[in-house]
């Protein structure tokens, strides 16, 4: 009798804690599931925090068929190390408007987050951030592919983008000269 | 947080044309075959999810394998090469010098219509004549810098030539009279000698003060009796101005006040 009502207890605790988990599970489009504290989520992810206010988080994995297991993983990734770092006072103004609070400098565990991330998974954790309304992983993210676009030629920027040159020979030498003075050394 | 609904509001999502909410597939998704299954998000009731803009010809096409040497390897072009206001390609773009932008205008014609409309509507960080600020170089052979002023609205830059005690034997006043060669020319050289006299040159210790605004005149003190000296690049004559009451390391010429003092310039 003792044990029944353990176990029933147990069962008890066990709904409480479902029905009031810490974490969310997140879906890919490829149906891969990932956990992420809830506290992270609602921080980090405008949309998210909107979705687990309105109640519409699947405890079996809510879909995010937008984003990918790849970078659904790197967004993952991203609100754990964030939960695990302290959050500077910069962190938190950045994450107030995104036009007028000036950006702050990725911070050394963030410029390492998006270092070792190829130029594939960078773009699609952009859109990724974009998505969610991440806007202090879409700042880092968009601070990284800014750094290697400095200093770039058109070139090297259609080359890296995958974009067609559509100007015809004359076009482009008439905009070059248009746009001398950007075009000196720098 | 206050209302998280409200904060759904994704800033970014309002820049753009009001187009309703798009699925957006990109080329990461494994199709989406099972993307309909069921707990696909139901967007909470007020506040629409971000609009994402779609790309052109990406949507709900089965992605060919990916390969990962670089950016320009991408299965399916990323948005760049359409890019709409709403684009993170504008944080991206907001990031960089100005320089960097406009040269990117050469890129294509949609990001050259792109950057115009981002400049024009102010979203980037310069004005419509694309240039706030821009580095112009300094020649070290013409000279110690000394100072830097704006004469007849062109840059002037007065340079000094030191000798070995570090003592200004030769004074140069470089003009910059076009901003694009970025050519400066010489105005006047003057030694010092002749411009203060041996006696004074040797004992006295000078400083350029500032150079009048659209007059040939320039403006020392002379620190040992604070003495306000004019030397008049034309006519090459020197001139005890005033005695000022303490010591100025610059003075700041502005109109009113040299309008106020038209009888220096009528001296000369």
């Amino acid at each position: 009798m003792e044990v029944d009502k353990g176990k029933g207890e147990a069962e008890e605790t066990r709904k409480v804690a479902e029905a009031d988990r810490d974490t969310v599970t997140l879906k890919s489009s490829d149906g891969k599931l990932f956990e992420v504290s809830k506290e992270a989520a609602a921080r980090l992810s405008t949309v998210l925090a909107g979705m687990i206010a309105g109640g519409s988080i699947d405890d079996n994995g809510t879909d995010l068929k937008q984003i990918g297991s790849e970078a659904l993983e790197n967004v993952v990734d991203y609100c754990n190390k964030h939960a695990n770092s302290i959050p500077s006072a910069a962190l938190i103004s950045s994450s107030i408007s995104f036009n007028t609070a000036p950006f702050k400098e990725p911070e050394e565990w963030e410029r390492k987050f998006v270092d070792r991330l190829s130029h594939d998974a960078l773009f699609d954790l952009v859109e990724a951030a974009n998505f969610l309304g991440m806007e202090r992983l879409l700042d880092v993210t968009c601070h990284k592919i800014s750094e290697m676009m400095k200093g770039k030629s058109p070139d090297q920027i259609r080359e890296v983008f995958n974009i067609k040159n559509d100007y015809t020979k004359e076009e482009l030498e008439e905009i070059r000269q248009e746009l001398a003075w950007a075009f000196y050394d720098d | 947080m206050a209302n998280p609904v409200q904060s759904l509001n994704n800033p970014k999502a309002q820049h753009g044309p009001a187009t309703p909410p798009e699925p957006y597939v990109c080329n990461t998704s494994n199709r989406a075959a099972e993307g309909r299954a069921r707990g696909a998000i139901q967007p909470p009731r007020q506040a629409p999810p971000p609009s994402i803009p779609s790309v052109a010809g990406c949507r709900y096409v089965p992605s060919p394998p990916r390969r990962r040497a670089s950016w320009a390897f991408r299965t399916a072009p990323w948005r760049a090469a359409s890019p709409t206001s709403d684009d993170p390609l504008v944080e991206i773009l907001s990031r960089l010098p100005a320089e960097s932008i406009c040269r990117f205008k050469c890129v294509s014609k949609p990001w050259r219509d792109l950057i115009a409309d981002l400049i024009h509507r102010k979203k980037l960080p310069f004005d419509g004549d694309e240039k706030t600020s821009r580095i112009i170089r300094w020649i070290e052979k013409h000279g110690f810098l000394d100072f830097l002023g704006q004469s007849h609205g062109n840059l002037y830059c007065i340079s000094g030539d030191i000798d070995d005690s570090y003592m200004i034997t030769e004074m140069s006043i470089w003009v910059l009279e076009d901003y694009h060669t970025e050519e400066w020319v010489l105005r006047y050289s003057v030694s010092i000698f002749q411009l203060f006299g041996k006696m004074r040159s040797q004992f006295g210790s000078y400083e350029v003060v500032t150079i009048h605004p659209d007059c040939n005149l320039v403006f020392f003190v002379e620190y040992d009796d604070l003495k306000l000296i004019s030397y008049n690049m034309d006519s090459k004559e020197v001139c005890d101005v005033c005695t000022l009451g303490r010591s100025y390391g610059r003075i700041t010429p502005y109109d009113p006040y040299f309008s106020d003092l038209s009888v220096l310039g009528n001296k000369h």
